[in-house]
């Protein structure tokens, strides 16, 4: 197959923050699936990550001017933009109880349905089991406390609460946790 | 408080789950510019931010996107009607419309300079002529110290998110299939030169790392050349760090021809069309 030229993340920024409104439906689509499934995974409520979803490409919208490219990828950003708002609204409505067990079991998603690119999919999925297989390399507690902390917006307290072990072990698991995660996505780059 | 102690502390830190003075302990040091520190923080909170890669992907329904849509539109709309704002009213006078971004954010900055500009002349009225006016000197010098230690510190910041960028492209690219890798051999006095190319053919372009070869030194530069059996094509100049180390990323144009071989050349200053110096390091495709 004859590799098209596909424009990178960061020009098609550049082209939102130009007031381009076809780079911004561009952005979109590239990203929809996996910002959806963060705000879900965080809220548990569809029609709340669907808000969340639409405020983010809407942020997107108003600061592309303010992508920096040397701090984040531009999925990098979208995805810190996404989860800070989805634990904002989180911690707003107080239902931080239900979702903490909620995540504790993790919940089987539903797979999408195969709007995108196959070819973009097959990478995705690679890159997918990439991640999977390094946290897998993860000690069950580790990557629950990591998981918690990352997806649950929860206090430290709450945290220690919730796995019902005291604050330093859970703090102790989740710096052992993202340490092995960080060398174990290394060596996996590496190779 | 000190690296080694914070080292501990730095992955509780971007997870937000630091006890309040543990967190200022650590936003005090990273205040502080510390550049190991600062790229420890950086790359757990790239590593981080990899998490959600894990997720099974969640289509959302198609609405969601004609909303945003409709939302973009009327924004843009606005932002078009706030820009013919300053033209004398045709009609009655609109009520306020809600600011769009770029604009709400400068109307912000410049609400925000207007009082910084206030408040520092209140303080100086009530301070000048009087007893304190010593005191606002010092005030002054610490303030003007400060933003010097802040402008330094964004300037290091940013610096650091480069070197960490560049790190990841270049872990990318040693990494990724399809890469060629030519060795360029020292040659004459420059013997225990080295050079490596990887060339990403996909992309088109070489990244070059030497080693041990000195500074070109005063009214010269390295050169490096595409060589073709047919044509000497110019890469580029550049120069080596004092500590003989280059790291260099050039693009191969679109119509090059087949690259056989590559060298580098000392030329003078500003580089030459065609090589005239002694061949330096040489490399074969």
């Amino acid at each position: 197959m004859a590799a098209e030229s596909i424009e990178t993340d960061e020009a098609v920024v550049s082209r939102v923050a130009a007031g381009d409104q076809d780079a911004l439906s561009l952005l979109y689509d590239r990203h929809r699936t996996l910002l959806m499934a963060l705000a879900l995974r965080i809220l548990r409520d569809r029609s709340e990550a669907e808000e969340i979803l639409g405020d983010v490409f809407f942020q997107a919208w108003r600061q592309a001017g303010a992508y920096d490219r040397g701090r984040a990828s531009v999925e990098g950003w979208l995805i810190n933009l996404c989860r800070s708002r989805a634990i904002d609204r989180l911690r707003s409505r107080g239902r931080r109880e239900v979702l903490a067990s909620a995540l504790a079991r993790d919940a089987i998603a539903r797979p999408a349905d195969g709007a995108a690119n196959p070819m973009v999919q097959a990478a995705h999925q690679e890159r997918r089991r990439f991640i999977v297989g390094a946290l897998a390399e993860l000690g069950e507690p580790q990557r629950e406390a990591l998981e918690l902390a990352y997806y649950g917006g929860l206090s430290h307290s709450e945290i220690a609460e919730k796995l019902a072990e005291p604050l330093g072990t859970v703090k102790t698991r989740i710096r052992q946790g993202l340490i092995a995660l960080r060398e174990s996505l290394g060596r996996r780059f590496a190779s | 408080m000190k690296c080694d102690e914070l080292r501990d502390l730095i992955p509780i830190h971007v997870v937000d789950l630091l006890d309040p003075e543990e967190s200022m302990a650590v936003k005090a040091h990273l205040a502080e510019g510390c550049p190991r520190c600062a790229a420890e923080v950086a790359a757990f909170r790239e590593t981080l931010s990899l998490l959600p890669l894990a997720i099974p992907p969640e289509e959302p329904s198609p609405m969601v996107k004609a909303r945003l849509t409709a939302r973009i539109r009327k924004d843009k709309e606005r932002e078009q009607e706030s820009r013919r704002a300053p033209s004398p009213p045709r009609e009655a006078p609109r009520p306020v419309p809600a600011q769009a971004g770029p604009r709400r954010v400068l109307a912000w900055s410049l609400a925000a300079s207007a009082a910084a500009a206030i408040i520092s002349s209140v303080l100086t009225a009530s301070f000048v002529g009087g007893r304190h006016a010593a005191e606002t000197a010092a005030l002054q010098q610490r303030l003007e110290e400060q933003s010097g230690r802040l402008e330094r510190q964004s300037e290091e910041m940013a610096s650091l998110r480069t070197q960490i960028r560049d790190a990841r492209e270049s872990i990318q690219l040693v990494s990724s299939p399809g890469v060629a890798v030519i060795d360029l051999e020292g040659q004459g006095s420059l013997r225990k030169a080295s050079a490596r190319v990887f060339w990403d053919r996909s992309r088109s372009y070489w990244q070059l790392y030497a080693a041990n070869l000195p500074p070109a030194g005063p009214g010269k530069t390295y050169q490096l050349w595409f060589i073709t059996s047919t044509a000497k094509i110019s890469a580029g100049v550049f120069d080596s760090e004092a500590s003989g180390e280059v790291s260099l990323r050039v693009q191969v144009p679109p119509g090059t021809g087949t690259i056989v071989a590559t060298a580098v050349t000392d030329e003078p200053a500003g580089g030459s069309p065609q090589p005239t110096g002694t061949i330096l390091l040489l490399g074969k495709v």
